[in-house]
């Protein structure tokens, strides 16, 4: 009982910080409408510039409190740029888009903080007392509970402030009806901006406050959003008081589960306490959280919203697999050997964003899992070679059972998205993709193992089809063109398959679910199965991706399939057009140490991080100036042009069919 | 004749509140419905009812076959089609997608007599966001039609059309009547639906208060009161 207590006492620290971003995410959802992925990052960037200023970077060494308030002045100038040149020119975009926009700061805090500070490890100063106290005849540390009584104080002070003040009621008013509030003389971007202000504070001070009690480093803090994310969701992002018990509650739950993880009664790993714990737990009780409260997540009365980027018919199919098909094998071949690797990184990056095209572009749904099923089928091949051998880890056996089990996480996952949507299936997969990178892989006896993980070279019936196979190209070097070739055309055949649903029944059916579930129903379409179907072709695709992933380094790593390479999968993804084959190619070229990062990085010098940051510029920019990414504005002008050449041909005929204002409504 | 359509004591409450109370209706292969009544008489709740987007209780059954716990997809695969107040089509689709999508088993051939006979050729290929507000509604019938229903439901088809286009689309109506379709047409365009309709049906507060001809409907004095007021029936 006095563990339990201290335990649970310990974890009230990062529970403090997850009840703090809970609560900046509500203030900001209430502002904008926007359901914010990057306050984790916020809270990230705040404890670099206090860590700065506290250690005399910037020329003098300034006591602690002048530290803090220069750096909550830096945070609010910050959230202030961030809101006026981003989420106010989004405020009528898609919550695609708007969480797309969030996705994009997460990962560009992050590149920026790599690039700036480095990928170690820091340890900042506490600036709350390290004194203990006894409680219940255990010593406890006094900073966790000062800690947990700023945040329930917090939660109070902004509970008072939004029931009783003219602001919190004006902020309620416009989060009610934009429209209604702008009738009343209210002004919604104003608002917006002051709520933004108020949670971007919040998440910095909480950040600088409990950075010293955990890991300072780029993942740790903007990955706290997950869990803040679920205890938000139990406040239905509405109650800051739900939100501040929900966060403690998971915080003092993890610790718990870690000291339990440690206890020889646990199950264990190979002999080891089980890894991942608490972010199963956060993933749990976000599924929870979801199914208790996903439908019952307001919605906004905004002015306008805009749909997601359009999904076109593909066209001349025929004539596009012969050109990718000639050139790709040709570069192959051409290309000196780290290029040729790097295209090969490009097209299974390409094959990733193609499992978005079905599941996000075509079927409207935020998958943040598609990576994680990439893994699920690298892990599986793994294990069928260390744990089973024999045919089962070779080519076909091997890659059919890792494909079956991205097939099965995919199902569950699909099952899921039956009940939410939108940006809240967003929220439940991000905490399945943590959950499954921690928990899955990151457990010897299911996942990486200890000594790596193994997987056998590409033989297809005796034919050496692996990166070393006998072919060099032209420079003789590995890896082979020959596996390049065998990616290339497992490429183009899943375009066509993705092809070929667009153009047929199911894909309009898929177009019909996406635009409006109720007249898709009342059009006789079974909105379920069309989802499941969706789902279950990502999954095939993400596997099929997986297993080539694994025959291209013959071992598996969780890194490649980690939550950080996930978000920025879907940054450039929709960067290039989320809703087209042609996006997920271009997306396919700044993919993780694809074409466009290795070119920086053979020819500018510029690292993996720089990669990052260009892919979250790209994305920012993207969402701004050019909402349907790269391809869609292609076809965007393609179209026009056609348009335009059609109206001359048939005069005006058709004028009084279409609407004067057709294109103004997009 | 016998019915295609039959709906006994359908009630829909909610929460406290009755929005249908015991509603009877027979309609007949070919015929044309008209149901009618002030705001809040419960017009499109009994639409959203029988098209299983509002739980109720009571019976509905088409062709004989009671529809009763069926998902909206699986009742308009049996045959129940409906518009909306607001035209809901498919923004990411075609108009020809937009019919192809509700067609049975994708077939075109439906979907070019419907482009035809709703003077939708021309546009075919334009998104839903680029035609205008009677050609929206036009494709909405025409993506309801395809696919051959019993019964279509009208939700309001003439709202936001001026007299013209309201008129064009009263012309449509019989069309489609005579092809075998029975239509439940409900608008506020007394006009219309005192011009087309076969049989008009009268709600008020959630319960049917006079049904017959257009012109027995146009004499009964409940109809009146329940539209003008009770001393204006009085009066009259």
């Amino acid at each position: 009982m006095q563990n339990f207590l201290l335990f649970a006492v310990l974890g009230l620290g990062e529970g403090a910080l997850i009840a703090a971003l809970a609560i900046s995410v509500v203030v900001f959802y209430r502002g904008s409408g926007t359901v914010n992925l990057s306050m984790g990052a916020i809270a990230m960037v705040a404890s670099y510039f206090y860590y700065s200023a506290d250690s005399g970077s910037f020329g003098f060494h300034p006591p602690w409190w002048l530290a803090l308030i220069l750096t909550l002045i830096f945070i609010a100038v910050l959230g202030t740029i961030i809101e006026l040149a981003l989420f106010r020119p989004l405020r009528s975009s898609s919550p695609l888009a708007k969480l797309a926009a969030s996705l994009g700061l997460l990962l560009l805090a992050q590149a920026l903080i790599a690039i700036i500070y480095g990928n170690n490890t820091l340890s900042p100063t506490s600036i709350l007392p390290s004194s203990t106290v006894h409680l219940l005849g255990r010593t406890v540390p006094v900073d966790r509970l000062i800690l947990a009584l700023i945040v329930v104080v917090l939660a109070a002070v902004l509970w008072a402030l939004y029931r009783f003040s003219r602001f919190g009621l004006a902020t309620r008013a416009a989060a009610e009806s934009e429209p209604h509030a702008m009738y009343a003389g209210l002004s919604p971007g104003r608002l917006s901006l002051v709520n933004s202000l108020l949670a971007s504070v919040i998440a910095g001070a909480f950040g600088i406050l409990v950075a010293p009690l955990i890991t300072l480093n780029t993942t740790t803090l903007p990955f706290e959003i997950v869990p803040a994310l679920g205890a938000a969701l139990f406040a239905g992002f509405s109650s800051l008081g739900v939100a501040c018990f929900a966060g403690l509650l998971m915080g003092a739950g993890a610790s718990l589960l870690n000291y339990w993880s440690s206890q020889s009664w646990f199950p264990q790993s190979q002999g080891n306490p089980l890894n991942g714990l608490a972010e199963l737990l956060f993933f749990v009780l976000v599924a929870i959280a979801m199914a208790w409260r996903g439908s019952k997540v307001p919605a906004r009365g905004e002015l306008t919203e805009k749909r997601m980027p359009l999904a076109p018919r593909p066209e001349n199919l025929a004539r596009s697999t012969v050109i990718a098909l000639v050139a790709g094998v040709a570069l192959l071949i051409v290309f000196p050997y780290d290029f040729r690797q790097a295209m090969v990184n490009s097209m299974l990056g390409a094959m990733l964003c193609l499992s978005l095209v079905v599941v996000v572009g075509f079927v409207g749904q935020i998958s943040v899992v598609q990576v994680a099923l990439a893994g699920v089928t690298g892990f599986a091949m793994s294990h069928m070679l260390t744990s089973v051998g024999g045919v089962w880890a070779d080519f076909p056996l091997a890659p059919l059972i890792g494909v079956g089990c991205a097939l099965i996480v995919g199902f569950i996952t699909a099952v899921a998205s039956l009940r939410v949507r939108g940006v809240s299936l967003a929220v439940v997969t991000l905490a399945g993709a943590v959950a499954i990178e921690q928990f899955g892989f990151g457990n010897a006896a299911w996942g990486e193992q200890a000594s790596g993980s193994p997987v056998n070279p590409l033989h297809v019936f005796g034919l050496n089809l692996s990166p070393e196979a006998a072919f060099r190209g032209i420079d003789a070097k590995v890896p082979s063109p020959v596996f390049g070739i065998v990616v290339l055309v497992v490429l183009v055949l899943l375009c066509l398959l993705v092809a070929g649903i667009r153009r047929g029944t199911i894909g309009q059916r898929m177009l019909a679910v996406r635009s409006n579930e109720r007249a898709a129903a009342a059009a006789g379409i079974d909105v379920r199965r069309v989802k499941l179907t969706a789902f279950m072709v990502s999954a095939l695709i993400a596997g099929a991706c997986g297993a080539l992933y694994a025959y291209n380094f013959e071992t598996v790593s969780s890194d490649l399939f980690g939550s950080v390479n996930a978000l920025v999968i879907i940054a450039y993804a929709y960067f290039g057009g989320i809703t087209m084959i042609s996006g997920a190619l271009f997306a396919g070229l700044g993919a993780t140490e694809g074409l466009i990062p290795h070119a920086f990085d053979r020819w500018f010098g510029l690292s993996g991080n720089w990669a990052l940051l260009i892919g979250a510029v790209g994305l920012l920019v993207t969402l701004v100036v050019n909402p349907d990414g790269i391809a869609g504005t292609a076809y965007w002008k393609r179209r026009a042009a056609k348009m335009r050449a059609a109206a001359a041909r048939t005069g005006e005929s058709e004028a009084s069919q279409v609407g004067a204002g057709a294109t103004a409504s997009r | 004749m016998t019915s295609v359509f039959s709906a006994r004591g359908v009630s829909v409450s909610f929460g406290g509140v009755r929005a249908l109370a015991g509603v009877d209706l027979d309609i007949e292969s070919g015929q044309l419905v008209g149901l009618i009544g002030p705001n809040g008489a419960g017009k499109t709740t009994f639409i959203d009812a029988i098209t299983g987007f509002v739980r109720y209780q009571g019976d509905a059954a088409l062709g004989g076959v009671s529809l009763n716990g069926l998902p909206p997809h699986a009742r308009a695969r049996r045959g129940l089609a409906r518009t909306w107040q607001t035209v809901e089509l498919f923004d990411d689709l075609t108009v020809r997608e937009n019919l192809t999508v509700a067609a049975k088993g994708g077939a075109a051939a439906p979907v070019d007599e419907e482009l035809r006979l709703l003077d939708l050729e021309a546009v075919a290929d334009a998104m839903p966001w680029e035609l205008s507000q009677a050609a929206r509604k036009r494709a909405g019938i025409g993506r309801a039609l395809v696919a051959r229903p019993r019964l279509l439901c009208l939700d309001e088809p003439a709202a936001g059309l001026d007299a013209r286009q309201s008129n064009e689309l009263g012309m449509l109506l019989p069309g489609i009547a005579r092809s075998g379709t029975a239509v439940l047409l409900v608008d506020h365009d007394m006009g219309l639906v005192l011009s087309t309709c076969d049989l008009v049906v009268v709600l008020d507060s959630g319960s049917v208060i006079a049904r017959g001809t257009p012109a027995q409907v146009r004499a009964d004095e409940r109809v009146i009161a329940a539209y003008l007021g009770h001393a204006a029936a009085g009066a009259a």
